[in-house]
């Protein structure tokens, strides 16, 4: 899956004005990084405000992040379900991309399928938590 | 008081934004303020997703460019030729005469209420590195285009084209990263390009041009009491692409000024320059002609045809 | 204005209870959204932000970056950095440290991102700074601070998603971040200075190497550097944009990884998968920074706010210096990148209206930036350094971290005074 990175790469250094390798690496993107979305969710990777969490006595925190991994399953998922519907209109309307003529709908309908799989792994992470980040490791700044 | 959200995915200054503004200001005298625009800060949607925007009502009023979603639009590639016209006004206005006739036009546009249809002004061929002159000058150095017809046309042509949006063009022709691009002349000036070019190639009634639509939110229309629709009529369609063209014009004529200062080399297409891409695009028309009769167009060629007819016309 | 300040509270009362950023940004846009234009086109585009923000290519520096750096960490490089500045001055007075930030701005140059040049030079440097007696406190705020060079030296993560949102030349934010960086290192080392001055305790001087050693440490980076020239001086020199350079900088990383024997399959398959798990991460933000400064535009807010300043009669320099200000303030409790995601679709265009260079004002957020992460008591690169040596404690840390503080707050007014520093380089660019 991530492999498509290093041949992004390569496409680069060999030649960056091969038709159409722009609108390849658009394509590439998208798949990568929706593709990692669940693992995200799964590894607990997304910005949290985790300050107040030694004020908390454990099981009022065990109970809030139940709680709120529940309500991020629902906002995937609901997500999810949006983006297929979008899927289906960009089908119907058959836009494609500019250069490689690509039917779009099809990566519309996988965003959508990856979205819901996140919601799944964070309604999985309501009963197991995730597991413990290395140092540094998923961190953007 | 009935308040229109517009938006604009180009800077307020640029010359679309001002003539947008300028309906915006037409339409709050026509009805003594009883209808006005909220014009917002900055685009609801970047410009390819503009069409959507409005479509699903996110702002009421804009305007996008067709080519920016392909595969959506067929028939008003029409407007995106080589050879129409050597301004936009008389284009725009002709557009939305031939297109008024045609029903098929509007329902392309499915889920919006055309306002107006208009073109930017002819295409010219920008670069960097030396004069062109003929076809095969073409051929060799690396251009920048935007989607739509300019896309076939160049490829038709045998040039080296990459697909990059407009405001990418300063950072890809400074760099050297490309060598040229196709641009009406006022875009030179606003993604300020016009102290990097040095050779500049027009053609009698231009290269290729783009075809724009000015929109409405169609449920937002229906909404509207009937004096509120009559009054949005009187200003839409040919009132509308009269702003819009003459906008167009405006910039064309400043930047066009702005390239003698800068000391351009203008090449005028000769003859056979022109005869010769004529050749290579013909095909191009016999494509569209096809494509717009299976998507339900009676007799495209015979729209076509009724389009230069009225260009022509516009232009006396 | 009040619906778009409710539409802040909101956020930060569900960030205090601790649901993930993107998700509150992202539902209180979408509900700001629905309740201004109504449901349908809240829907709609959101749909639209998700996949026209997927489908962006100017975004795909960020994954290659990333993976530049993630190479080049695993290729052992940091260690040769640091013997190599060891080399040439670890047998002064505080040598170690200044090697450290030394080693930090040239790590800086490959890593775009801060918490991990602190957190690779926390395990690099630390344990040499701890066997020659160096104090905890110092060593913390060295290694701390010296991270915060990664994200003012280019590459940088932090520029990038402010070109981003705010569409500036990512090329340009890299050129105008070169001498703030050094000259940021610059005062660290004086800072460094003036502490081991005060009390020699803090840091006991090391050994000299002879020049043999040094020059033999120096061939260890020389294939760094080159990597760094040809990737920044190709940007700078426009060859190629930023994003190619970044592709052409992931690959050669790769390459020189692959050179060193440093790469099995198990750990290309970790640092790529590693990358890609940032970058969705930092999509998931960017899609919810948009949805919410989508529903921001909607409000009276953006021109509230502009009335408000020019009648306010503060002089525009005034009002950056107010702006920054509250940025040092809230960069104290807040997680930066939150703080900085937040406030830009507010101050930006009032930034602008005043007629700055949105570069200059770049610079200046990555600085508040820097100053956030080392500021206790909350801040990344204190957490990172704490996690890593559990035998420090964080009251070691957040000492030690002070005196930097006062360093780089400095570093921001000088920043404030004089423009030319951040915008001297970009304008020789063509
Ligand atoms: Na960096
Ligand atoms: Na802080």
């Amino acid at each position: 899956m991530a492999l498509t990175f290093a041949d992004v790469t390569g496409r680069k250094l060999m030649d960056n004005s091969i038709p159409g390798s722009l609108e390849m690496t658009e394509l590439l993107m998208v798949i990568v990084i929706f593709a990692a979305l669940p693992l995200v969710s799964l590894r607990g990777e997304h910005v949290v405000f985790d300050s107040m969490d030694s004020y908390l006595p454990p099981r009022v925190l065990k109970f809030q992040k139940a709680a709120i991994h529940l309500l991020s399953a629902l906002a995937l998922l609901a997500l999810g379900w949006l983006m297929w519907n979008t899927g289906a209109q960009f089908a119907q309307n058959g836009e494609t991309t500019a250069q490689l003529k690509l039917a779009k709908a099809p990566f519309i309908y996988g965003m959508g399928i990856l979205c819901a799989i996140s919601g799944l792994v964070h309604l999985y992470l309501m009963v197991r938590p995730p597991a413990e980040l290395a140092d540094g490791e998923g961190t953007a700044l | 008081q009935t308040v229109l959200t517009v938006s604009s995915w180009l800077p307020p200054t640029h010359g679309m934004s001002v003539a947008q503004k300028e309906w915006c200001d037409l339409l709050e005298k026509n009805t003594a303020g009883k209808m006005k625009c909220n014009i917002l800060p900055r685009g609801v949607a970047n410009p390819p997703g503009t069409f959507d925007a409005i479509k699903n009502g996110l702002a009421d009023v804009s305007f996008t460019v067709h080519g920016y979603t392909p595969g959506r639009f067929v028939y008003t590639q029409m407007a995106e030729f080589p050879f129409l016209g050597n301004t936009s006004e008389p284009i725009s206005v002709a557009f939305n005469r031939v297109a008024s006739k045609h029903p098929e036009f509007m329902a392309e546009h499915q889920g919006v209420k055309v306002l107006s249809f208009f073109t930017h002004g002819p295409g010219i061929v920008f670069n960097t590195k030396r004069a062109i002159t003929k076809v095969e000058d073409l051929q060799g150095l690396k251009f920048r285009v935007g989607g739509g017809m300019v896309n076939e046309i160049s490829k038709n042509l045998g040039m080296n084209v990459t697909l990059k949006p407009a405001p990418d063009s300063y950072e890809l022709l400074s760099g050297g990263v490309m060598d040229g691009t196709l641009f009406p002349a006022e875009s030179t000036e606003s993604f300020k390009i016009d102290k990097i070019i040095k050779y500049a190639t027009t053609f009698p009634g231009g290269l290729y041009n783009t075809s724009f639509v000015f929109m409405m939110n169609q449920g937002r229309y229906d909404k509207l009491t009937a004096d509120e629709k009559k009054a949005v009529d009187a200003i839409s369609g040919e009132p509308a692409a009269r702003i819009f063209g003459r906008a167009w014009d405006n910039v064309d004529r400043r930047a066009t000024a702005l390239m003698q200062v800068n000391q351009v080399q203008i090449t005028k297409a000769d003859a056979k320059f022109v005869a010769d891409v004529k050749a290579k695009t013909a095909p191009l028309e016999q494509k569209w002609v096809s494509e717009a009769a299976a998507k339900g167009l009676k007799d495209p060629a015979k729209v076509l045809a009724e389009f230069r007819a009225e260009i022509a016309k516009q232009e006396k | 204005m009040i619906a778009a300040l409710l539409g802040f509270a909101i956020i930060f009362a569900l960030a205090l209870l601790r649901v993930p950023l993107a998700f509150s940004m992202a539902g209180v846009g979408i509900a700001g959204i629905g309740l201004t234009r109504g449901w349908d086109p809240a829907l709609a585009s959101t749909a639209q932000v998700v996949y026209e923000t997927g489908f962006a290519y100017t975004l795909s520096v960020i994954p290659l970056f990333i993976l530049m750096g993630n190479f080049v960490a695993r290729a052992g490089l940091a260690q040769e950095l640091f013997q190599a500045a060891y080399a040439f001055i670890g047998h002064r007075r505080g040598g170690l440290a200044h090697a450290t930030v030394v080693a930090c701005a040239g790590f800086g140059a490959i890593c775009g991102s801060s918490i991990a040049t602190a957190a690779t030079m926390g395990k690099v440097a630390y344990p040499s700074m701890a066997k020659l007696g160096y104090s905890k406190e110092l060593s913390m705020g060295v290694i701390a601070a010296g991270g915060t060079l990664g994200i003012m030296i280019p590459p940088s993560t932090i520029m990038v998603i402010y070109g981003i949102i705010t569409e500036t030349n990512i090329g340009k934010l890299f050129a105008a971040g070169v001498l703030p960086g050094l000259l940021s290192a610059a005062l660290m080392m004086l800072g460094i200075v003036w502490i081991t001055a005060r009390d020699p305790q803090h840091a006991p001087p090391g050994a000299r190497s002879t020049w043999a050693e040094r020059w033999a440490a120096l061939r260890g980076i020389w294939g760094v550097l080159l990597l760094v020239i040809v990737v920044l001086g190709g940007i700078y020199g426009g060859i190629f944009t930023a994003t190619e350079g970044a592709g052409f900088g992931a690959f050669g990383a790769f390459v020189f990884a692959l050179a060193r024997r440093r790469l099995t399959w198990a750990i290309l398959y970790e640092v790529l998968v590693e990358s890609a798990r940032t970058t969705a991460m930092l999509f998931t933000l960017l899609i919810a920074a948009t949805l919410f400064a989508n529903f921001v535009n909607f409000t009276s807010m953006p021109g509230d706010l502009k009335s408000l300043i020019t009648t306010s009669g503060l002089s525009p320099t005034m009002i950056i210096v107010a702006m920054m200000g509250i940025y040092v303030v809230l960069g104290t409790v807040m997680e930066e990148l939150t703080m900085v995601l937040l406030t830009i679709p507010l101050f930006f265009p009032i930034v602008t209206a005043l007629g700055f260079d949105p570069i200059w004002f770049g610079v200046l957020i990555v600085m508040v930036v820097q100053i956030g992460l080392i500021s206790p008591p909350v801040g990344m690169n204190m957490f990172v350094l704490n996690a890593l040596l559990p035998g420090v404690g964080l009251g070691a840390i957040y000492r030690g971290c002070w005196p930097f503080v006062f360093v780089l707050v400095l570093m921001l007014a000088m920043l404030i005074a004089f423009p030319q520093l951040s915008l001297w380089l970009p304008s020789l660019m063509k």
